[in-house]
């Protein structure tokens, strides 16, 4: 299946050491121990208890940890969806010989410029309900007053439609590049055939950008699975714990309860879902190859 | 074609050296942030001062650091280092067992137990004589607030309870008193029914008497205040291995606050930023701490005014905490005798801690001195110190009396300012959560 092709690196290779280097050393080794972690209880402070599965027990026996996951799986697969269709369907739109597509360009991808720090302090304002900016222009045109971070029914959605403004830009400059690279000529051939533009989209432009679309979906999971920041900022977890995810789970059980094994634990299940998830992935587009 | 090589290995060579440099100097911007002006001789000792108390109040202290280094006869240089309290609670640990803690820090009472627990923290017992701090001179609940067990781990330096902050605007606007501010329940529910109003008449609520955030530490430290109001309430059981909340009075507390939104809808629902909402004239009254005063005066036309927190039940009480120094335990006597003198220095002039930042002195002295009585704000804040409750000293506080969404108590008042669950039904399982945890 595979050549027994030598990878030849050459000079590149003396270029990547460095990084790879400090990558294994300050990156991945310290990763790996996560793992001998959580097997053990410990508060930063002096040495780690052996209690072998404990936090893995504890972990399944927490009554919460059931929503946190689903938080997580929810969020992740509309991020990934919306993310990926709209990105393709924006980069199509801006391939377009139109009149200002540079301004356009360029105002899609202004908001990824941004930290998603600071995005999300934009958006708890914007969010606000009593006085922020959305919920002033609802009010104006008539329309109650909507809990976009407060109503634990919304909450979650609110974050994938700020995540979705900041993100936006990333992906459809990754297939914007990817959809010049498609050569013109097939699709004058499929001109020449009589094929239409919706045709051509689906046998012509989908077949070509598989590569791009595996990476992009994979990426976007991979990424919006490990969500952190906008539950640090903007809702804090909450409103009833309807915005903790994996990570940010994670993230307090070891920094405001000092439960590092624990932590560990959330972070091993974190990682083995998403390797699942991205093995899935990739299976799934070598079957479609075939 | 070398020669392009050459002058492109130069341009990365000099990139790099030149962007090194500039790492160095902001690290050394960044440690050095008290005075970059004052020469350190080499014979004092230089201390390390971790600032945790967090923005604006923080400028305060860096003052005072300074005032100390310029004029400080105990041979002594502080390093000071500012943080937020998350940082700080967290770098602690990890300087601690890297060896490289600070000389003094500031923390909080609530903090005080699981810090000591871990070991970070000296045994100050024996110095507080020695740098004359005694207890005749401090607010009871202060000095004995700093003690774990029978041992002093820390110098009490201010008390910040809950008071009532009220909009004289607003208050005169809706026909009330600005100068008897509610004080009972009848008179607290009277005014924010009357400041509940449609200011513009298209037929929905946009004033409202109270902000109270339903996330967050502040409601359910709001709701403890209310259970102390309670003769005999307490959160939790003597010896702390138990939750004792899950009673009349706990309920009671709960349903009041359950009933400003719901049935009184003097409070708006879902409401994310109280402090905020006061500072617009959304709400006219808030409960908080000294430190909202800082954002409050920001704001040029907003006219307010503090009152203690108003006895809903049977007798005062309101939940406070307090900052405090403290010193981790490295055992280098001659530095600690260093952060003793500073943080006689900082108790000297706690006085000026109040002025400029608010929080309430600890000292008797101070309290009682005529500089204090001219601030207006403090003084309902004075009222409460006698009887400021603290969260009950235990072990695994920042678990238990957390302020993120998993947290017990912000369940707690989530679930019922959300009305996701009955109060009853919240304080169910909230005395669940609370068992569990203490029991770990």
């Amino acid at each position: 299946m595979f050549s027994k092709k030598r990878i030849n690196l050459g000079s590149a290779g003396w270029f990547l050491l460095p990084y790879l280097l400090v990558y294994f050393i300050f990156f991945f080794l310290p990763a790996l121990s996560i793992v001998p972690m959580s097997f053990t209880e410990w508060s930063i402070v002096g040495t780690p208890k052996f209690v072998g599965f404990e936090n893995y027990k504890s972990i399944f026996n927490d009554r919460y940890f059931p929503k946190t996951l689903s938080n997580t799986f929810v969020y992740t697969i509309l991020v990934t969806l919306i993310l990926t269709i709209l990105g393709l369907l924006l980069a199509i739109l801006l391939n377009q010989k139109v009149r200002g597509r540079g301004v356009a360009r360029t105002i899609v991808i202004m908001p990824y410029v941004i930290s998603s720090a600071v995005a999300g302090i934009i958006w708890r304002w914007m969010f606000e309900r009593n006085f922020g900016i959305i919920n002033t222009y609802l009010q104006q045109l008539g329309l109650p007053f909507i809990g976009w971070l407060s109503d634990p029914n919304i909450a979650l959605y609110s974050i994938v439609i700020m995540n979705i403004w900041w993100s936006i830009g990333f992906n459809t400059v990754t297939f914007l590049a990817a959809l010049q690279g498609i050569p013109e000529e097939l699709y004058q051939a499929a001109q020449v055939d009589g094929a239409s533009s919706f045709q051509s989209f689906l046998y012509i432009t989908i077949p070509q950008l598989k590569p791009i679309i595996l990476y992009v979906t994979v990426l976007c999971a991979a990424n919006s699975f490990q969500m952190f920041d906008e539950a640090y900022v903007m809702t804090q977890g909450g409103p009833l714990g309807s915005t903790t995810t994996l990570v940010y789970k994670s993230y307090i059980e070891a920094f405001k309860s000092f439960r590092l094994g624990y932590s560990a634990a959330l972070s091993v299940i974190t990682c083995a879902i998403i390797i699942i998830i991205t093995l899935i992935q990739m299976k799934a587009n070598k079957r479609s190859d075939a | 074609m070398l020669k392009k090589y050459r002058m492109l290995a130069l341009l990365l060579a000099f990139s790099l050296v030149f962007a090194a440099c500039s790492t160095a100097s902001e690290t050394a911007e960044t440690a050095d942030t008290a005075s970059t002006e004052v020469e350190v001789p080499a014979e004092k000792t230089t201390i390390v001062f971790w600032n945790g108390v967090g923005a604006p109040e923080n400028v305060v202290l860096t003052e005072l650091v300074k005032e100390y280094n310029e004029t400080n006869q105990d041979n002594v240089y502080v390093e000071e280092v500012i943080l937020d309290w998350s940082t700080l609670y967290s770098k602690i640990l990890l300087d601690f067992e890297t060896g490289t803690p600070p000389d003094i820090m500031t923390i909080q009472q609530s903090g005080l137990y699981q810090n000591v627990d871990l070991g970070i923290l000296a045994d100050l017992t024996s110095f507080m004589p020695e740098y004359g701090f005694a207890k005749e001179d401090f607010i009871e609940s202060a000095w004995n607030g700093s003690f774990i067990g029978d041992k002093q781990y820390a110098v009490p330096f201010d008390l910040h309870p809950l008071a009532l902050y009220y909009n004289v605007g607003l208050f005169e606007e809706a026909g009330l008193d600005p100068a008897n501010p509610p004080a009972t329940m009848e008179e607290f529910l009277n005014a924010a029914q009357t400041l509940t109003k449609d200011t513009n008449g298209d037929g929905t609520t946009d004033q409202y008497g109270l902000g109270l955030a339903y996330s967050g530490g502040l409601p359910f430290r709001l709701w403890m205040s209310l259970l102390w109001q309670h003769e005999g309430a307490e959160i939790l059981s003597a010896d702390n291995t138990a939750a004792a909340f899950n009673t009349d009075a706990g309920l009671e507390s709960l349903e009041f606050l359950y009933d400003l939104v719901y049935t009184y809808n003097v409070i708006p629902e879902q409401e994310q930023s109280p402090d905020d909402d006061f500072m617009k004239g959304i709400v006219g009254m808030v409960i908080s701490g000294p430190w909202s005063q800082f954002d409050f005066n920001s704001v040029e036309d907003l006219e307010y005014a503090t009152a203690p927190l108003p006895v809903f039940y049977d007798q005062e009480a309101a939940w406070a905490d307090s900052h405090m120094l403290a010193l981790p335990d490295t055992k280098d006597e001659a530095r600690m005798a260093a952060a003793m003198s500073f943080a006689r220095f900082l108790s000297d002039n706690s006085l000026i801690w109040t002025q400029k930042a608010g929080h309430l002195p600890v000292k008797l002295s101070v309290l009682e001195s005529n500089e204090f009585a001219e601030l207006e704000k403090a003084q309902a804040f004075a009222v409460t110190l006698p009887n400021a409750h603290y969260y009950p000293s235990i072990k695994n506080e920042s678990l238990v009396f957390g302020r993120d969404s998993n947290s017990p108590f912000v369940v707690l008042m989530e679930s019922t300012l959300l009305n996701s669950m009955t109060p009853q039904e919240a304080l169910n399982e909230v005395e669940t959560m609370v068992n569990e945890l203490l029991g770990q």
